[in-house]
């Protein structure tokens, strides 16, 4: 059978089971004109694919039908069971007539004179006369409007609609492309149609995926409750904007940071109703989540009318934590050292709750939220309230990317994560930390890496003073990536990799460009942990630049890092050979002393107070004489051109002195003492290549 | 699973079940995956599908095809992923009587051993019979443990 026939008939014995239901209705609510009205629309639609297909017999049938439902609607007329009872005879007619018709797949032979007759006595004029009691004001009987008016339709069926117009969009990209410049003035215009209908279609699609916001919030009041019961506090939850529609795909990924961020609220944010009322405040604490869209994206605010963030308390936390040093607590705005919270790890709580505390939630937040390629920002009024807001992509369907070349490929990267395009020069500098690039933008060190050495490929380009380099942002991480060069932007859509390519854990999916070649699609965040051993300079952007900044590094400077303890230390550069990264479990010992393992030999370890605890830890490898020894190292703080004046004074054994940097005692570390010291131990590693 | 197309590396025939079998394909322009296993031939776009390729002689441990030779692909379904196999040549299908095959000799190299799921004598010589499904899992051992 004809599959648009298989498919009427389908449709048809839906729209004739609730057209049997609505009169079913009426005759209960004869004067029901919402009623009569869905009567007429959904007759009328059966009717009109009729005439399509072909099928007389059907089409007359319900023709005559909706005519006696148009004169029951025209002259608001209740339906009296003179006409209803017809009504559900030409239904039931109907019913006979489309299942022989899916049996044979033609209509029965045969007439429905009779049935016409009735209809059209029952609602001639005279007939009608007897029936003419004022109609009553229609009022709705809304549940059978609904049924008739939406259909339920696979989710699967869905997506693959959207992946297929996706294509669509796609092929159309390739076409105008292909075409461009083309000069047969009809050969333009359809091309133009096609792009438009294509358009059209996208939206129209995308408008299926998508659903209210409301939908994500569904669990929060109750949530709210319940937490405000088990904190003892009074908290009102206000939603705004809850029918602000984004697509499901992304609704389904922003419903973790809402449960997050809203305990957050209520455990730190919002008072308890005592602390609330001697702060001149109701005792209930209010949070307002609300969504709005603006252009392609959409922006989700909660902002709670509690305590606010408390500075003092987030920079003993960072203290505490050991995310960073005074020096630069310092120097941090406040809004700089706000970001701090989205932080692994940190937390404020003084005491784990079991709503919060545990050092897990806003960095949940954030990872979720820049995954779906949006951005989360905090703004807190200490005493008045905090507000996070959430900027999220409407689609992930279709996203903007940036295309680089590097040894010789195209790599795509998605637009959200690229902050910006420099071309190094004099006015941003590659410089070195003895082998391990930086770029100097606007103040800050920024690390760098060559695409080509993290994606090894043969032809990769060194990082020369000459280049053009992505600075990609991920989260509070940025850091630069050095290309051959930038092509267009290009509208992708993102396809996953076969399973045995997704070890390699560099690549988020693939695509199809305009011209028809595949490329790899670079994931930020994977190249942000590729950054590696450098990602640690990274608390450098947060730091007013230190003084006399400029010059070459490679001579006679210093490179400042902390290892534990209030006062930061220093490194002269001319003993630093590299900077390594390392988790805690390679340091091994060895007669009770630290060492790591390095180019297959064990390099003793100097600790200083630097306690190996986090995830990664810096190992900074220093020469003298040919030999080596390592310090370990919880973060690099930047870099100083040349040897400030030394205080002698303070030296020691390991120690040639203090100096002050930006107003700051820096204990500058006597690399060949502890180099010397180390070696009288151990057999001395190969001899370094510097 | 009795009808296979056959494939060539090198002098040896190989087997690959007919049913998998979705596509003949001439040369492709292939996009290379940086840090991919070594038997990642590349991906190329199969009528707007992106298809990995699997380069059959690295795969069974032969050195590749000098750059320029004439390579031709045969793109195989294992579930809903598409394969493309880079084999130097296809040849006629074979129709497999089943009473007739014999198990992989164990004397056979253990990366040949690992892919093949039968041997089938034939007047040529012995066909070798490929297991999709093995062929494919290229996924290190270590993650796939995980």
């Amino acid at each position: 059978m004809d599959e648009l026939l298989r498919e009427f008939i389908a449709e048809t014995n839906e729209h004739l089971a609730v057209l049997e239901r609505d009169l079913a209705a009426l005759e209960r609510a004869p004067e029901d004109a919402r009623l009569v009205d869905d009567l007429f629309r959904n007759i009328h639609s059966i009717k009109g694919t009729c005439g399509f297909l072909g099928l007389k017999r059907l089409e007359s049938l319900l023709h005559a039908a909706e005519n006696a439902l148009e004169k029951l609607r025209d002259e608001a007329l209740p339906a009296a069971p003179a006409v209803s009872v017809p009504l559900l005879g030409a239904c039931d007619r109907a019913k006979t007539i489309v299942a022989a018709l899916a049996q044979d797949g033609y209509e029965p032979d045969g007439g429905d004179a009779d049935i016409v007759a009735r209809l059209e006595l029952a609602t001639r004029p005279s007939a009608m006369s007897q029936a003419s009691i004022p109609a009553s004001l229609p009022h709705a009987s809304a549940a059978p409007v609904a049924a008739a008016q939406a259909i339920r339709v696979n989710l699967d069926t869905i997506d693959r609609l959207m992946a297929e117009v996706s294509e669509l969009v796609l092929a159309r990209n390739q076409l105008m492309q292909m075409l461009r410049g083309l000069t047969d003035p009809e050969a333009e215009q359809a091309l133009q149609h096609l792009s438009q209908v294509t358009s059209d279609l996208q939206e129209s699609v995308m408008k299926t995926r998508m659903q209210p916001i409301g939908q994500a919030w569904a669990k929060l009041p109750r949530m709210v409750r319940d937490l405000a019961r088990d904190l003892g506090k009074k908290i009102e939850l206000k939603l705004e904007g809850s029918e602000t529609e984004l697509d499901r795909q992304v609704l389904d990924l922003v419903k973790d940071p809402f449960t997050h961020l809203m305990r957050n609220a209520a455990d730190h944010g919002i008072e308890t109703p005592l602390q609330r009322r001697r702060a001149g405040k109701s005792e209930t604490g209010v949070v307002t989540l609300s969504a709005r869209q603006e252009g392609s994206a959409i922006v989700i605010t909660l902002a709670d009318d509690g305590r606010g963030i408390d500075p003092e308390r987030i920079r003993a936390a960072v203290r505490r934590g050991g995310f960073a040093s005074d020096a630069e607590l310092h120097a941090m705005s406040e809004h700089q050292l706000l970001q701090f919270i989205f932080h692994p790890g940190f937390t404020t709580a003084a005491q784990v709750t079991n709503v919060s505390g545990r050092g897990v939630g806003l960095d949940v937040v954030r990872s979720n939220v820049e995954k779906l390629g949006g951005r989360v920002e905090v703004a807190s009024s200490p005493g008045r309230g905090a507000r996070f807001i959430i900027k999220i992509p409407l689609t992930l369907a279709i996203v903007p990317a940036l295309l680089l070349d590097c040894g010789g490929q195209r790599f795509a990267i998605p637009q959200t994560a690229v902050a910006e395009l420099v071309r190094s020069g004099p006015e941003h500098r590659i410089e070195w930390i003895h082998d391990a690039p930086v770029l100097r933008l606007r103040g800050s060190l920024l690390p760098l890496v060559a695409l080509g050495d993290v994606l090894r490929l043969d032809a990769a380009s060194e990082a020369e003073d000459e280049g053009l380099i992505a600075i990609i942002g991920y989260g509070a991480q940025r850091f630069g990536i050095l290309v051959d060069g930038v092509d267009d932007a290009e509208e992708i859509v993102v396809k996953s990799l076969a399973p045995m390519l997704r070890a390699t854990r560099l690549f988020a999916g693939s695509t199809i460009l305009g011209d028809g070649s595949v490329v790899l699609i670079l994931d930020p965040g994977a190249l942000a942990a590729a950054v590696g051993a450098v990602e640690s300079l990274e608390p450098v952007s947060a730091v007013a630049p230190l003084p006399k900044l400029a010059g070459n590094v490679r001579g006679d400077g210093l490179l400042l890092f902390r290892a534990g303890g209030d006062t930061p230390k220093a490194l002269r550069l001319a003993s630093l050979l590299r900077i390594e990264e390392i988790t805690p479990d390679k340091i091994e010992r060895i007669d009770g002393k630290p060492v790591i393992l390095y180019r297959g030999a064990a390099l003793p370890l100097h600790l200083f107070d630097a306690r190996p605890t986090g995830d990664h830890q810096l190992v900074l490898i220093a020469a003298h004489e040919g030999r080596m020894c390592g310090f370990l190292a919880d973060a690099v703080i930047d870099t100083v051109d040349d040897m400030p004046a030394l205080d002698r004074s303070l030296a020691g054994p390991g120690v040639l002195g203090v100096a002050t940097i930006a107003g700051r005692p820096v204990e500058i570390v006597d690399a060949a003492h502890y180099v010397k010291a180390a070696s009288t131990r151990l057999p001395a590693p190969e001899r370094n290549a510097a | 699973m009795s009808d296979f197309v056959t494939i060539r590396i090198g002098s040896q025939d190989f087997g690959v079940p007919v049913m998998q079998v979705r596509d003949v394909l001439g040369h492709q322009r292939l996009t290379p995956v940086p840090l991919a296993p070594r038997a990642i031939a590349g991906l190329l776009n199969l009528r707007g599908r992106i298809v990995t390729a699997i380069d059959l002689r690295t795969r069974l441990g032969l050195p590749r095809l000098a750059a320029g030779s004439e390579a031709a692909h045969v793109v195989v379904e294992n579930g809903s992923e598409r394969y493309a196999l880079v084999v130097d040549g296809v040849g006629d299908a074979l129709h497999v009587d089943e009473r007739q095959l014999d198990a992989v000799p164990v004397a056979l190299n253990r990366q040949w051993r690992a892919v093949a799921s039968a041997v089938y004598p034939t007047a040529r010589g012995l066909i070798v019979l490929l297991d999709i499904a093995r062929l494919i899992d290229l996924v290190p051992p270590r993650r796939a443990a995980s």
